[in-house]
């Protein structure tokens, strides 16, 4: 590093007048700052190195017109001239630096404010990504028990389907039934007629027997008793056959009632509105299922994007550091400038005051130099201009 | 069980960086601008599982905290990482010496910072 600077160095001592290098050096920062408005880091570091540079053709021509031994009067008054135009420069150089600093310490100030502003939007990015996936993983939850209400009711509903479908046969088959009882009531009819006829035969059967009892005289006496009684149990008999015969007219009625009331005119569309209605269901429950399955494949791809989006915010967040690696190099940098700044303008003081060598500033001089370089070393591995310790790797565990 | 990362950095960037970074990833997180306010709010009874400290701070710098963190009664294998733009082989050393447990140069992205941690939290 020195022997590139001391290279550097010689490059300019052989070019151009002492006084001319520093003025145009000057006229460059001046015209940074001025024309510019907003020189940002590169309008300010530029002319700063070539200022850097000029001073040290400047300090160089000056240590060595010290060295001389003036050999006149007129000489050594040379020299002091010299040394109080060059301090007049600086103290002018001072104040433009001094405005330089100032500027980098603002453009310090509003990246850092920059940087925590899209921090804090950042954060908000990633905080809104987070309630969207937690919205999507409790509506799969919620869809998953909707699931398993919608499977239960599409059961329950497709039973009462296949019960509707089935009904008219059912029915067929209740009428057929109910036609067999018509017929067995029918018969029983009929057996009522005859248990009728049986009554009346008996009881004529009864008559006739009181009658021969009565001529019998007193012998008959117990012959007309039963006469009597099977003449009333042959009543009775005929009472019952007659409500028999009622109980099975209207037994009779009530049936045929029942069977012109029938459902069987409208099965046929009954059957085909109760199919379509099971196979709507089907069909709701195929749709839902689709849906169930989209909804899951999205909240999977949803899932995958914010995992992806959490990678690159969490990435971002790692690059707004070198906001704080760019506030340390400049502040490194004006620092460098004030010790400079404060070297200068004691050497040309003290110049201008004596006219003797100055040997001791000029290496102070070297060593900030040096120690800029090897502080700035340190970042090397971030911008790249000074190597840092070769094969080190960025992250290390011991 | 949630793990506590203290971060100590004097810059404000850094410190709203890292947090968010790691507050996304599930951790908790306590700061502080420098290491004397650091181990202050250790002695106050603050146990982090990780420290990340910066190096270059004012007041108490990164190697001292360090050494500080070390020589406090239960800190003694608390793993301790530096964040820093310090890249030269003696401060690693140096690091290394007062107890750090790794080094890391400024900037890290987010995805290599969460990884450093899980390797020295497991089951974080």
């Amino acid at each position: 590093m020195k022997t590139h600077r001391n290279a550097d160095v010689s490059a300019v001592l052989s070019s151009r007048p002492l006084v001319l290098v520093t003025v145009i050096a000057l006229g460059v920062q001046i015209a940074a700052l001025l024309l510019l408005g907003e020189p940002g880091i590169f309008g300010l570091l530029v002319p700063t190195v070539v200022v850097l540079i000029s001073n040290s053709v400047l300090w160089g021509r000056a240590r060595r017109a010290a060295a001389r031994q003036p050999e006149s009067s007129s000489d050594k008054e040379a020299v002091l001239n010299l040394g109080a135009q060059a301090a007049s420069l600086v103290e002018k150089h001072v104040c433009l630096d001094s405005a330089l600093g100032e500027r980098m310490q603002e453009v310090n100030k509003e990246t850092e404010a920059a940087a925590m502003s899209l921090i804090r939007r950042v954060r908000r990015l990633s905080d809104a990504a987070e309630k969207l996936l937690a919205y999507l993983g409790n509506s799969n939850v919620q869809t998953g028990g909707m699931e398993q209400e919608i499977g239960d009711s599409v059961a329950f509903i497709t039973r009462i389907g296949t019960f509707v479908q089935e009904l008219p046969e059912r029915l067929e088959q209740d009428v057929t039934n109910m036609r067999k009882a018509g017929d067995e009531i029918n018969q029983l009819v009929s057996f009522a007629y005859v248990i009728k006829d049986i009554s009346k035969q008996t009881n004529l059967l009864a008559l006739n027997a009181s009658i021969e009892a009565a001529r019998a005289g007193q012998s008959g006496g117990g012959f007309s008793v039963v006469a009597d009684e099977v003449r009333k149990l042959s009543e009775r008999s005929g009472k019952a056959a007659v409500m028999i015969e009622e109980g099975l007219a209207r037994a009779q009625e009530t049936m045929e009632n029942g069977l012109k009331f029938s459902f069987l005119g409208d099965s046929a569309q009954q059957m085909r509105d109760a199919g379509k209605v099971v196979d709507s269901i089907r069909r709701l429950e195929e749709s839902h299922d689709e849906m169930h399955r989209y909804y899951k494949t999205l909240f999977g791809v949803v899932t995958e994007h914010n995992t992806s989006l959490a990678t690159e915010i969490g990435e971002m967040l790692g690059e707004i550091q070198f906001q704080d690696v760019v506030r340390q190099r400049i502040e490194r940098i004006v620092a460098t400038m004030d010790s400079r700044n404060g070297l200068l303008q004691a050497f040309f003081r003290e110049l201008a005051a004596s006219g003797t060598e100055l040997v001791h500033i000029p290496g102070q001089m070297e060593r900030l130099f040096d120690d800029y370089l090897n502080n700035e070393a340190r970042h090397g591995a971030v911008g790249g201009a000074m190597p840092a310790d070769a094969g080190l790797p960025k992250i290390e565990l011991f | 069980m949630t793990k506590t990362i203290l971060i100590v950095d004097d810059s404000a960037t850094m410190l709203l960086s890292v947090r968010n970074n790691l507050e996304i990833a599930g951790f908790k997180v306590e700061t502080a601008e420098d290491g004397v306010k650091a181990l202050g709010k250790l002695k106050a009874g603050l146990k982090p599982d990780l420290v990340i400290t910066d190096i270059n701070m004012p007041n108490m710098n990164g190697m001292e905290l360090i050494r500080n963190i070390r020589a406090l009664p239960g800190f003694r294998f608390t793993p301790i990482l530096t964040l820093t733009t310090e890249s030269q082989a003696a401060k690693r050393d140096e690091g290394k010496a007062a107890g750090a447990t790794g080094w890391l140069v400024k900037p890290v992205g987010g995805a290599d910072l969460l990884k450093i941690i899980r390797q020295v939290l497991p089951g974080a």
